[in-house]
């Protein structure tokens, strides 16, 4: 029987290098002695998940406002609690209002209205701001990412996208603005979109894509909403990266590859089932892939 | 300079114990229970309910206080059967490692080494992780897990033969 059979600390105390240089030069030397050290070394290869702290402490301060109102309400009669909810509802919606920028998190979608009671669907990972202090003299509202904006009729503003100014006047009509490229979809009425060198109008039923300042796509549509609204994503020619971006603003996932292949991709994917997602955008395009599920990570194989 | 104060109800002294304790909370309570997202959602809650208290517990108190509300929520959870997913397996990174000794041989055996960890019964799981990933002395995963020094040698010795056996017969 060797020693570490026979001692059951012998093992711990050699792994906190409490042994004496000769026990330890004598229990390394042996075959199984090697086998542990090679285990040890191995174990320095481990690593957590990582940890964004900040981000997580930022939610306990979220959590912390929150049930502020709630331990406020419990104490109270119940018509008071009806008052308090109000009170408090009316406080959110205020602050919803004044605040002047409203953004999305990863696979979170948010309503905002508007001053003038236009409605703005944002899409996850996206940010929308607007002066809501002077919006009857600036009625210009920024947007980095995709809305769906149902817009009251009468009323008129300006989405500034990165790539292009869209004018709009009494329709609804969706902006996705999240790289170089500038896509806009009008469902009902009639859009302005305007960059450097383009300057189109968009009926209902009408989209139009631009990239670099030029036209790539015109066309028509039969939706009356944007698919993401109902919690589909849906892409037409675009490339593999874009796809794999729309990909990780709806669910956390890491994308791993070397080289991601010059393809386009026009398709769809559901935004409750992030495996079937995977594979919807990643089949048809025969890429070999794998994703593992606990570390959210997704490997394009070369 | 003001002296340290008697409780924990000051926004930045909250926040300071936030950033030190909550990566080792998390930690302790993911090598326990083996639920990622739970262990962070318990940390999030164990620590409005010190903000809450915030009157009550000394700044010297807050980490102990700490564990135990975190540990008493994940045993709630145990109760009420929500911890469903109860499945361990580390990320390997071989980017920053300093010892000369790490050979491309190390790199198989760390991937088999993260998913055996997964089936070592708990107490010997805690002590093996906490010691060599977190960096954690004997004297403190002791003081941690309220046993002997003595005790966690022994879980570190059982560990290692254990992991030897699982990681032969991948």
């Amino acid at each position: 029987m060797s020693i570490w059979e026979e001692d059951d600390t012998f093992l711990g105390r050699w792994a906190n290098n409490e042994l004496t240089n000769e026990e330890r030069a004598e229990f390394e030397a042996s075959p199984e002695g090697r086998e542990f050290l090679d285990l040890l070394i191995a174990s320095k290869g481990l690593k957590l998940p990582p940890y964004d702290a900040k981000a997580h402490f930022e939610k306990v301060k979220y959590s912390l406002n929150q049930s502020k109102q709630g331990k406020a309400r419990s104490l109270q009669p119940v018509w008071t609690v009806a008052v308090a909810a109000v009170v408090a509802l009316i406080i959110t919606f205020y602050f919803l209002l004044s605040g002047t920028s409203v953004s999305t998190g990863i696979g979170e979608q948010k309503i905002v209205w508007l001053p003038d009671s236009s409605k703005v669907t944002l899409h996850s990972t996206s940010y929308l701001a607007y002066d809501e202090s002077d919006w009857q003299n600036h009625r210009e509202l920024e947007l980095d990412g995709e809305a769906f904006f149902e817009v009251k009729k009468g009323s008129r503003f300006e989405v500034n996208a990165e790539n292009g100014v869209i004018a709009v006047l009494g329709t609804s009509f969706n902006v996705k603005s999240r790289s170089s490229r500038l896509d806009v979809t009008c469902y009902t009425g009639l859009v302005n979109v305007k960059t450097n060198t383009v300057d189109q109008n968009i009926r209902a039923s009408e989209f139009l894509s631009i990239e670099e300042d030029a036209v790539i796509d015109k066309g028509t549509h039969t939706l009356s909403v944007p698919s993401w609204q109902n919690g589909i994503s849906t892409l037409k020619d675009v490339t593999l990266k874009e796809a794999l971006d729309e990909l990780q603003c709806v669910y956390k996932i890491k994308v791993v590859a070397k080289e991601v292949p010059d393809l386009k991709y026009t398709g769809s994917f559901p935004h409750d089932d992030v495996e079937v997602a995977i594979k919807l955008v990643l089949e048809p395009l025969d890429i070999e892939y794998s994703y593992d599920s606990n570390l959210q990570v997704l490997t394009l194989d070369d | 300079m003001p002296k340290e104060s008697n409780n924990v109800c000051e926004e930045s002294l909250f926040e300071q114990l936030f950033m030190k304790l909550a990566p080792e909370l998390r930690s302790f309570l993911y090598y326990k229970f083996r639920d990622l997202e739970h262990a962070e959602d318990i940390i999030q809650e164990a620590f409005v309910i010190l903000w809450k208290n915030c009157l009550k517990v000394l700044p010297s108190m807050a980490k102990s206080y700490l564990y135990k509300v975190s540990q008493n929520q994940f045993l709630k959870l145990l109760d009420k059967d929500k911890v469903r997913q109860k499945h361990l397996e580390l990320q390997t990174d071989f980017n920053n490692i300093e010892d000369p000794d790490f050979e491309l041989r190390h790199q198989e055996l760390s991937q088999q080494l993260s998913k055996a960890i997964d089936q070592l019964p708990d107490g010997q799981r805690e002590v093996f992780l906490l010691n060599r990933v977190d960096g954690r002395t004997y004297k403190e995963i002791a003081e941690q897990l309220e046993i002997s020094v003595k005790a966690v040698e022994k879980r570190m010795s059982q560990a290692l033969i254990k992991l030897r056996v699982i990681c032969k017969n991948i």
